[in-house]
Protein backbone atom coordinates (compact mmCIF):
# COMPACT_ATOMS: atom_id res chain seq x y z
CA UNK A 1 0.00 0.00 0.00
CA UNK A 2 2.77 2.28 1.02
CA UNK A 3 4.57 1.49 -2.20
CA UNK A 4 1.54 2.53 -4.24
CA UNK A 5 1.03 5.86 -2.56
CA UNK A 6 3.72 7.82 -4.35
CA UNK A 7 2.58 6.33 -7.65
CA UNK A 8 -1.06 7.18 -6.94
CA UNK A 9 -0.03 10.66 -5.97
CA UNK A 10 2.02 11.13 -9.10
CA UNK A 11 -0.81 9.82 -11.25
CA UNK A 12 -3.29 12.10 -9.51
CA UNK A 13 -0.98 15.02 -10.19
CA UNK A 14 -0.63 13.94 -13.80
CA UNK A 15 -4.39 13.59 -14.31
CA UNK A 16 -5.01 16.95 -12.64
CA UNK A 17 -2.36 18.47 -14.84
CA UNK A 18 -3.91 17.02 -17.96
CA UNK A 19 -7.37 18.18 -16.91
CA UNK A 20 -6.10 21.66 -16.21
CA UNK A 21 -4.26 21.72 -19.50
CA UNK A 22 -7.41 20.60 -21.30
CA UNK A 23 -9.48 23.19 -19.44
CA UNK A 24 -6.97 25.80 -20.40
CA UNK A 25 -7.15 24.71 -24.03
CA UNK A 26 -10.93 24.84 -24.00
CA UNK A 27 -10.86 28.16 -22.18
CA UNK A 28 -8.54 29.39 -24.87
CA UNK A 29 -11.06 28.15 -27.43
CA UNK A 30 -13.68 30.36 -25.86
CA UNK A 31 -11.31 33.27 -25.94
CA UNK A 32 -11.38 32.98 -29.72
CA UNK A 33 -14.60 34.92 -29.42
CA UNK A 34 -12.62 38.07 -28.71
CA UNK A 35 -12.42 40.55 -31.56
CA UNK A 36 -8.68 40.08 -31.94
CA UNK A 37 -9.01 36.44 -32.75
CA UNK A 38 -12.31 36.34 -34.58
CA UNK A 39 -10.80 36.96 -38.01
CA UNK A 40 -8.62 33.87 -37.59
CA UNK A 41 -11.71 31.79 -36.91
CA UNK A 42 -13.42 33.17 -39.97
CA UNK A 43 -10.43 32.34 -42.13
CA UNK A 44 -10.79 28.78 -40.89
CA UNK A 45 -14.49 28.91 -41.72
CA UNK A 46 -13.64 30.08 -45.25
CA UNK A 47 -11.31 27.17 -45.73
CA UNK A 48 -13.88 24.72 -44.44
CA UNK A 49 -16.77 25.92 -46.64
CA UNK A 50 -16.19 24.87 -50.23
CA UNK A 51 -19.14 23.01 -51.71
CA UNK A 52 -22.95 22.88 -51.65
CA UNK A 53 -22.65 20.41 -48.76
CA UNK A 54 -21.18 23.23 -46.63
CA UNK A 55 -24.32 25.34 -46.92
CA UNK A 56 -25.85 25.26 -43.45
CA UNK A 57 -29.38 23.98 -42.75
CA UNK A 58 -30.53 27.50 -41.94
CA UNK A 59 -28.99 28.91 -45.10
CA UNK A 60 -30.69 26.17 -47.13
CA UNK A 61 -33.97 27.16 -45.49
CA UNK A 62 -33.57 30.82 -46.42
CA UNK A 63 -32.42 30.01 -49.97
CA UNK A 64 -35.44 27.69 -50.27
CA UNK A 65 -37.86 30.37 -49.09
CA UNK A 66 -36.73 32.77 -51.79
CA UNK A 67 -36.75 30.06 -54.50
CA UNK A 68 -40.30 29.21 -53.34
CA UNK A 69 -41.26 32.90 -53.64
CA UNK A 70 -39.82 32.96 -57.18
CA UNK A 71 -41.85 29.88 -58.14
CA UNK A 72 -44.96 31.50 -56.63
CA UNK A 73 -44.32 34.60 -58.74
CA UNK A 74 -44.85 32.37 -61.82
CA UNK A 75 -47.78 30.26 -60.60
CA UNK A 76 -51.07 30.87 -58.79
CA UNK A 77 -51.82 28.94 -55.60
CA UNK A 78 -54.73 26.50 -55.62
CA UNK A 79 -56.31 27.77 -52.43
CA UNK A 80 -58.14 24.60 -51.41
CA UNK A 81 -57.40 23.98 -47.75
CA UNK A 82 -58.61 20.35 -47.41
CA UNK A 83 -56.66 19.31 -50.53
CA UNK A 84 -53.51 21.15 -49.44
CA UNK A 85 -53.86 19.56 -46.01
CA UNK A 86 -54.16 16.06 -47.50
CA UNK A 87 -51.13 16.63 -49.77
CA UNK A 88 -49.16 17.86 -46.74
CA UNK A 89 -50.07 14.79 -44.69
CA UNK A 90 -49.15 12.35 -47.50
CA UNK A 91 -45.92 14.29 -48.18
CA UNK A 92 -44.89 14.45 -44.54
CA UNK A 93 -45.65 10.75 -44.15
CA UNK A 94 -43.19 9.71 -46.86
CA UNK A 95 -40.70 12.34 -45.60
CA UNK A 96 -40.79 10.72 -42.14
CA UNK A 97 -39.58 7.50 -43.78
CA UNK A 98 -36.96 9.23 -45.95
CA UNK A 99 -33.21 9.43 -45.52
CA UNK A 100 -33.57 13.04 -44.36
CA UNK A 101 -36.65 13.23 -42.16
CA UNK A 102 -35.36 16.20 -40.19
CA UNK A 103 -34.69 19.47 -41.98
CA UNK A 104 -34.43 22.97 -40.55
CA UNK A 105 -38.05 24.09 -40.99
CA UNK A 106 -39.75 20.79 -41.91
CA UNK A 107 -41.37 19.77 -45.20
CA UNK A 108 -44.20 21.87 -46.62
CA UNK A 109 -46.32 21.24 -49.72
CA UNK A 110 -48.55 23.48 -51.78
CA UNK A 111 -50.85 22.84 -54.76
CA UNK A 112 -50.45 25.23 -57.71
CA UNK A 113 -53.45 26.25 -59.80
CA UNK A 114 -52.04 25.23 -63.16
CA UNK A 115 -53.15 22.70 -65.76
CA UNK A 116 -49.49 22.08 -66.58
CA UNK A 117 -48.14 18.73 -65.32
CA UNK A 118 -45.41 19.80 -62.95
CA UNK A 119 -43.90 19.43 -59.49
CA UNK A 120 -40.93 21.30 -58.06
CA UNK A 121 -38.90 20.95 -54.89
CA UNK A 122 -37.12 24.05 -53.63
CA UNK A 123 -34.30 23.56 -51.11
CA UNK A 124 -35.31 23.54 -47.48
CA UNK A 125 -38.40 21.39 -48.09
CA UNK A 126 -40.72 23.76 -50.01
CA UNK A 127 -42.47 21.42 -52.46
CA UNK A 128 -44.99 22.37 -55.16
CA UNK A 129 -47.34 20.22 -57.19
CA UNK A 130 -49.71 21.44 -59.90
CA UNK A 131 -53.38 20.62 -60.27
CA UNK A 132 -52.50 19.20 -63.69
CA UNK A 133 -50.15 16.67 -62.14
CA UNK A 134 -52.64 15.79 -59.40
CA UNK A 135 -55.15 14.92 -62.14
CA UNK A 136 -52.77 12.22 -63.39
CA UNK A 137 -52.68 10.65 -59.91
CA UNK A 138 -55.55 8.19 -59.65
CA UNK A 139 -54.91 6.96 -56.12
CA UNK A 140 -52.87 7.70 -52.97
CA UNK A 141 -50.08 5.35 -54.10
CA UNK A 142 -49.40 7.50 -57.17
CA UNK A 143 -49.59 10.76 -55.21
CA UNK A 144 -47.24 9.40 -52.55
CA UNK A 145 -44.81 8.26 -55.27
CA UNK A 146 -44.67 11.75 -56.82
CA UNK A 147 -44.27 13.47 -53.44
CA UNK A 148 -41.58 10.96 -52.41
CA UNK A 149 -39.73 11.76 -55.67
CA UNK A 150 -39.76 15.45 -54.68
CA UNK A 151 -38.73 14.67 -51.09
CA UNK A 152 -35.86 12.70 -52.66
CA UNK A 153 -34.65 15.86 -54.44
CA UNK A 154 -34.66 17.74 -51.11
CA UNK A 155 -33.04 14.87 -49.19
CA UNK A 156 -30.22 14.71 -51.78
CA UNK A 157 -29.89 18.52 -51.93
CA UNK A 158 -30.28 18.48 -55.71
CA UNK A 159 -31.45 22.11 -55.69
CA UNK A 160 -28.35 23.30 -53.88
CA UNK A 161 -26.21 21.33 -56.33
CA UNK A 162 -27.62 23.53 -59.11
CA UNK A 163 -25.75 26.54 -57.74
CA UNK A 164 -22.73 27.24 -59.91
CA UNK A 165 -19.47 26.33 -58.18
CA UNK A 166 -17.91 29.71 -58.96
CA UNK A 167 -20.87 31.40 -57.29
CA UNK A 168 -20.45 29.29 -54.18
CA UNK A 169 -16.78 30.20 -54.03
CA UNK A 170 -17.76 33.90 -54.20
CA UNK A 171 -20.45 33.41 -51.55
CA UNK A 172 -18.19 31.63 -49.08
CA UNK A 173 -15.48 34.19 -49.66
CA UNK A 174 -17.89 36.98 -48.78
CA UNK A 175 -19.48 35.13 -45.90
CA UNK A 176 -16.18 33.95 -44.54
CA UNK A 177 -14.31 37.23 -44.43
CA UNK A 178 -16.85 39.45 -42.78
CA UNK A 179 -16.85 39.73 -39.03
CA UNK A 180 -19.70 38.25 -36.99
CA UNK A 181 -22.08 41.17 -37.05
CA UNK A 182 -24.96 42.48 -39.10
CA UNK A 183 -23.99 43.26 -42.66
CA UNK A 184 -23.29 46.84 -43.70
CA UNK A 185 -25.23 48.11 -46.75
CA UNK A 186 -22.15 47.64 -48.96
CA UNK A 187 -21.62 44.06 -47.76
CA UNK A 188 -25.30 43.30 -48.21
CA UNK A 189 -25.21 44.63 -51.75
CA UNK A 190 -22.35 42.29 -52.66
CA UNK A 191 -23.98 39.38 -50.91
CA UNK A 192 -27.31 40.11 -52.60
CA UNK A 193 -25.75 39.77 -56.04
CA UNK A 194 -24.45 36.31 -55.13
CA UNK A 195 -27.74 35.36 -53.45
CA UNK A 196 -29.80 36.38 -56.47
CA UNK A 197 -27.40 34.50 -58.72
CA UNK A 198 -27.81 31.36 -56.63
CA UNK A 199 -31.62 31.71 -56.71
CA UNK A 200 -31.45 32.06 -60.48
CA UNK A 201 -29.32 28.92 -60.78
CA UNK A 202 -31.80 26.87 -58.74
CA UNK A 203 -35.01 28.31 -60.20
CA UNK A 204 -33.54 27.87 -63.70
CA UNK A 205 -33.04 24.17 -63.00
CA UNK A 206 -36.47 23.74 -61.43
CA UNK A 207 -38.52 25.68 -63.96
CA UNK A 208 -36.57 25.84 -67.21
CA UNK A 209 -33.67 23.44 -67.71
CA UNK A 210 -34.44 20.62 -65.30
CA UNK A 211 -31.86 18.84 -63.20
CA UNK A 212 -29.15 16.58 -64.51
CA UNK A 213 -31.04 13.49 -65.72
CA UNK A 214 -29.10 11.37 -63.23
CA UNK A 215 -30.74 13.33 -60.37
CA UNK A 216 -34.19 12.47 -61.75
CA UNK A 217 -33.42 8.76 -61.90
CA UNK A 218 -31.96 9.00 -58.38
CA UNK A 219 -35.16 10.69 -57.15
CA UNK A 220 -37.25 7.90 -58.74
CA UNK A 221 -35.10 5.35 -56.90
CA UNK A 222 -35.61 7.24 -53.64
CA UNK A 223 -39.35 7.43 -54.31
CA UNK A 224 -39.47 3.63 -54.51
CA UNK A 225 -37.33 3.33 -51.37
CA UNK A 226 -39.17 5.88 -49.21
CA UNK A 227 -42.56 4.65 -50.46
CA UNK A 228 -41.77 1.04 -49.59
CA UNK A 229 -40.54 2.06 -46.12
CA UNK A 230 -43.85 3.87 -45.57
CA UNK A 231 -45.89 0.90 -46.72
CA UNK A 232 -46.88 2.14 -50.20
CA UNK A 233 -46.77 -0.13 -53.22
CA UNK A 234 -44.06 1.24 -55.59
CA UNK A 235 -46.18 0.19 -58.54
CA UNK A 236 -47.80 3.59 -57.88
CA UNK A 237 -44.79 5.31 -59.50
CA UNK A 238 -44.94 3.00 -62.54
CA UNK A 239 -48.67 3.63 -62.93
CA UNK A 240 -48.15 7.38 -62.69
CA UNK A 241 -45.35 7.27 -65.29
CA UNK A 242 -47.63 5.27 -67.61
CA UNK A 243 -50.24 8.03 -67.28
CA UNK A 244 -47.53 10.56 -68.14
CA UNK A 245 -46.48 8.51 -71.14
CA UNK A 246 -50.03 8.68 -72.45
CA UNK A 247 -49.95 12.49 -72.15
CA UNK A 248 -46.46 12.92 -73.61
CA UNK A 249 -47.42 13.59 -77.23
CA UNK A 250 -49.90 16.29 -76.18
CA UNK A 251 -47.73 18.03 -73.57
CA UNK A 252 -44.23 17.60 -75.01
CA UNK A 253 -41.97 20.50 -74.08
CA UNK A 254 -44.17 21.60 -71.18
CA UNK A 255 -43.68 21.29 -67.38
CA UNK A 256 -42.34 17.91 -66.33
CA UNK A 257 -41.89 16.80 -69.95
CA UNK A 258 -39.46 19.67 -70.47
CA UNK A 259 -37.48 19.15 -67.24
CA UNK A 260 -37.58 15.35 -66.79
CA UNK A 261 -36.35 12.33 -68.77
CA UNK A 262 -38.87 10.60 -71.04
CA UNK A 263 -41.46 8.57 -69.05
CA UNK A 264 -40.57 5.35 -70.91
CA UNK A 265 -36.89 5.63 -69.83
CA UNK A 266 -37.97 6.27 -66.25
CA UNK A 267 -40.46 3.42 -66.39
CA UNK A 268 -37.78 0.96 -67.47
CA UNK A 269 -35.54 1.89 -64.52
CA UNK A 270 -38.39 1.87 -62.00
CA UNK A 271 -39.61 -1.53 -63.28
CA UNK A 272 -36.15 -2.95 -62.55
CA UNK A 273 -36.25 -1.61 -59.00
CA UNK A 274 -39.76 -2.91 -58.37
CA UNK A 275 -39.03 -6.35 -59.80
CA UNK A 276 -36.10 -6.62 -57.38
CA UNK A 277 -38.50 -6.56 -54.40
CA UNK A 278 -39.38 -9.91 -52.86
CA UNK A 279 -42.71 -8.73 -51.50
CA UNK A 280 -44.77 -5.65 -52.23
CA UNK A 281 -47.21 -3.93 -49.86
CA UNK A 282 -50.91 -4.48 -50.49
CA UNK A 283 -52.61 -1.55 -52.23
CA UNK A 284 -55.37 -1.24 -49.67
CA UNK A 285 -58.76 0.10 -50.77
CA UNK A 286 -59.02 2.33 -47.70
CA UNK A 287 -56.33 4.57 -49.20
CA UNK A 288 -58.17 4.86 -52.50
CA UNK A 289 -61.35 5.80 -50.63
CA UNK A 290 -59.74 8.62 -48.68
CA UNK A 291 -57.89 9.79 -51.80
CA UNK A 292 -61.21 10.13 -53.63
CA UNK A 293 -62.77 11.92 -50.67
CA UNK A 294 -59.96 14.49 -50.64
CA UNK A 295 -60.09 14.95 -54.41
CA UNK A 296 -63.79 15.77 -54.56
CA UNK A 297 -64.34 18.74 -56.83
CA UNK B 1 8.75 0.45 -10.40
CA UNK B 2 9.71 2.64 -13.34
CA UNK B 3 8.78 -0.22 -15.65
CA UNK B 4 5.32 -0.25 -14.08
CA UNK B 5 4.82 3.49 -14.24
CA UNK B 6 5.20 3.98 -17.96
CA UNK B 7 2.30 1.75 -19.15
CA UNK B 8 0.09 3.16 -16.39
CA UNK B 9 0.88 6.71 -17.32
CA UNK B 10 0.30 5.95 -20.99
CA UNK B 11 -3.01 4.28 -20.06
CA UNK B 12 -4.18 7.31 -18.16
CA UNK B 13 -3.16 9.66 -20.96
CA UNK B 14 -5.19 7.47 -23.32
CA UNK B 15 -8.17 7.50 -20.95
CA UNK B 16 -8.13 11.26 -20.55
CA UNK B 17 -7.73 11.81 -24.28
CA UNK B 18 -10.72 9.49 -24.82
CA UNK B 19 -12.83 11.71 -22.58
CA UNK B 20 -11.83 14.77 -24.53
CA UNK B 21 -12.11 12.99 -27.87
CA UNK B 22 -15.71 12.00 -27.09
CA UNK B 23 -17.95 12.21 -30.13
CA UNK B 24 -20.29 15.16 -29.75
CA UNK B 25 -23.04 16.66 -31.90
CA UNK B 26 -25.05 19.83 -32.24
CA UNK B 27 -28.72 19.98 -33.29
CA UNK B 28 -28.83 21.68 -36.70
CA UNK B 29 -32.59 21.86 -37.30
CA UNK B 30 -34.88 24.46 -35.72
CA UNK B 31 -36.58 21.96 -33.43
CA UNK B 32 -36.23 18.25 -32.77
CA UNK B 33 -36.38 15.79 -29.89
CA UNK B 34 -34.62 12.94 -28.19
CA UNK B 35 -36.92 9.94 -28.45
CA UNK B 36 -37.28 6.86 -26.28
CA UNK B 37 -36.36 4.58 -29.20
CA UNK B 38 -34.77 4.73 -32.66
CA UNK B 39 -38.08 5.56 -34.40
CA UNK B 40 -39.91 8.74 -35.22
CA UNK B 41 -43.01 7.53 -33.43
CA UNK B 42 -41.25 6.70 -30.18
CA UNK B 43 -42.21 9.00 -27.31
CA UNK B 44 -40.31 12.22 -26.70
CA UNK B 45 -37.72 12.21 -23.91
CA UNK B 46 -36.84 15.88 -24.28
CA UNK B 47 -37.48 18.56 -26.88
CA UNK B 48 -34.38 20.03 -28.50
CA UNK B 49 -33.64 23.17 -30.48
CA UNK B 50 -30.94 24.30 -32.90
CA UNK B 51 -27.56 24.55 -31.20
CA UNK B 52 -28.25 22.09 -28.38
CA UNK B 53 -25.29 19.82 -27.73
CA UNK B 54 -25.35 16.03 -27.46
CA UNK B 55 -22.84 13.36 -26.54
CA UNK B 56 -22.76 10.10 -28.50
CA UNK B 57 -23.74 6.96 -26.58
CA UNK B 58 -24.24 4.51 -29.45
CA UNK B 59 -25.40 4.21 -33.06
CA UNK B 60 -28.04 2.09 -34.75
CA UNK B 61 -28.40 2.45 -38.54
CA UNK B 62 -29.37 6.12 -39.16
CA UNK B 63 -30.10 6.75 -35.51
CA UNK B 64 -27.86 8.11 -32.78
CA UNK B 65 -28.33 7.35 -29.12
CA UNK B 66 -27.20 10.47 -27.32
CA UNK B 67 -27.01 12.10 -23.93
CA UNK B 68 -27.82 15.71 -23.09
CA UNK B 69 -25.72 17.84 -20.77
CA UNK B 70 -28.24 17.20 -18.00
CA UNK B 71 -27.92 13.46 -18.41
CA UNK B 72 -31.07 12.56 -20.34
CA UNK B 73 -30.53 9.82 -22.87
CA UNK B 74 -32.54 9.16 -26.01
CA UNK B 75 -32.46 8.68 -29.77
CA UNK B 76 -32.24 11.21 -32.58
CA UNK B 77 -32.09 10.75 -36.36
CA UNK B 78 -28.70 11.61 -37.82
CA UNK B 79 -30.29 14.15 -40.21
CA UNK B 80 -31.06 16.40 -37.23
CA UNK B 81 -27.49 16.74 -35.97
CA UNK B 82 -23.99 17.49 -37.16
CA UNK B 83 -20.71 16.41 -35.58
CA UNK B 84 -19.19 19.29 -33.68
CA UNK B 85 -16.67 19.57 -30.89
CA UNK B 86 -18.28 20.69 -27.67
CA UNK B 87 -16.81 21.88 -24.41
CA UNK B 88 -18.04 18.96 -22.34
CA UNK B 89 -16.50 20.44 -19.22
CA UNK B 90 -19.19 23.12 -19.38
CA UNK B 91 -21.90 20.46 -19.25
CA UNK B 92 -24.32 20.32 -16.37
CA UNK B 93 -25.10 24.00 -16.86
CA UNK B 94 -28.05 23.27 -19.13
CA UNK B 95 -28.65 21.54 -22.46
CA UNK B 96 -27.29 24.45 -24.44
CA UNK B 97 -23.54 24.18 -24.50
CA UNK B 98 -21.21 27.08 -24.93
CA UNK B 99 -21.03 27.91 -28.59
CA UNK B 100 -17.64 27.87 -30.21
CA UNK B 101 -16.35 30.96 -31.89
CA UNK B 102 -17.05 29.56 -35.34
CA UNK B 103 -20.65 28.68 -34.40
CA UNK B 104 -21.28 32.22 -33.27
CA UNK B 105 -19.63 33.57 -36.40
CA UNK B 106 -21.66 31.31 -38.70
CA UNK B 107 -24.92 31.97 -36.87
CA UNK B 108 -24.62 35.69 -37.42
CA UNK B 109 -23.64 35.27 -41.05
CA UNK B 110 -24.67 33.37 -44.11
CA UNK B 111 -27.90 33.58 -46.08
CA UNK B 112 -30.16 34.55 -43.22
CA UNK B 113 -33.24 36.60 -42.44
CA UNK B 114 -31.33 39.83 -42.97
CA UNK B 115 -30.39 38.70 -46.49
CA UNK B 116 -34.01 37.68 -47.16
CA UNK B 117 -35.28 41.06 -45.91
CA UNK B 118 -32.84 42.81 -48.19
CA UNK B 119 -33.93 40.62 -51.12
CA UNK B 120 -37.59 41.47 -50.38
CA UNK B 121 -36.82 45.19 -50.25
CA UNK B 122 -35.06 44.98 -53.61
CA UNK B 123 -37.69 42.75 -55.27
CA UNK B 124 -41.03 44.16 -54.17
CA UNK B 125 -42.82 42.23 -56.93
CA UNK B 126 -41.82 38.91 -55.29
CA UNK B 127 -44.38 38.08 -52.60
CA UNK B 128 -43.56 35.95 -49.58
CA UNK B 129 -47.16 35.84 -48.32
CA UNK B 130 -47.77 32.26 -49.49
CA UNK B 131 -44.26 31.18 -48.52
CA UNK B 132 -45.08 32.23 -44.95
CA UNK B 133 -48.47 30.52 -45.09
CA UNK B 134 -46.83 27.37 -46.46
CA UNK B 135 -44.19 27.39 -43.73
CA UNK B 136 -46.94 27.52 -41.14
CA UNK B 137 -48.72 24.37 -42.33
CA UNK B 138 -48.11 21.98 -39.46
CA UNK B 139 -48.55 18.22 -39.55
CA UNK B 140 -48.07 16.77 -36.09
CA UNK B 141 -46.66 13.40 -35.19
CA UNK B 142 -50.13 12.43 -33.93
CA UNK B 143 -51.64 13.41 -37.33
CA UNK B 144 -49.13 11.17 -39.10
CA UNK B 145 -49.68 8.27 -36.75
CA UNK B 146 -53.46 8.45 -37.25
CA UNK B 147 -52.98 8.72 -41.02
CA UNK B 148 -50.67 5.69 -41.13
CA UNK B 149 -53.05 3.65 -39.01
CA UNK B 150 -56.14 4.58 -41.02
CA UNK B 151 -54.35 3.85 -44.30
CA UNK B 152 -52.99 0.51 -43.05
CA UNK B 153 -49.46 1.74 -43.73
CA UNK B 154 -46.31 1.13 -41.66
CA UNK B 155 -47.81 1.04 -38.18
CA UNK B 156 -44.83 2.53 -36.41
CA UNK B 157 -41.18 3.26 -36.96
CA UNK B 158 -40.23 5.78 -39.59
CA UNK B 159 -36.76 7.07 -40.21
CA UNK B 160 -37.55 10.15 -38.26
Amino acid sequence: MKARSPLSLSLAVLVSGLLLASCATLQKGQELLTKENLSKVEKVATVIRNTFADITEEEEYYIGRSVAALILSRYEVYNNEPLNRYVNVVGNTVAAFSSRPEIFGGYHFLVLDSAEINAMAAPGGFIFITRGLLKECKDEEMLAAVLAHEVGHVASKHGLQSIKKSRLVDAFKLLGTEVAKKYTPAELSQLMAVFEGALGDIAGSLIERGYDRKFEYDADGLSVKFGLATGYNPQGLSDFLKNLEAREAKDKGLGWFKTHPAPKDRLAKVAKLVSGQKTLPVRDKVRLTRFKQNFKG
Amino acid sequence: MNKLKLPLILGIILGVSTIFGAETFVVKVRSSALRSGPQFFASTVIALKAGDGLLLVSRQADWIQAKTSVGQTGWIHQSAVEPKKIDILAWGKGTKTQATASEVAMAAKGFNKQVEDSYKAKNKNISFVWVDKMAQIAVTRADLQAFLKEGKLAASGGSK
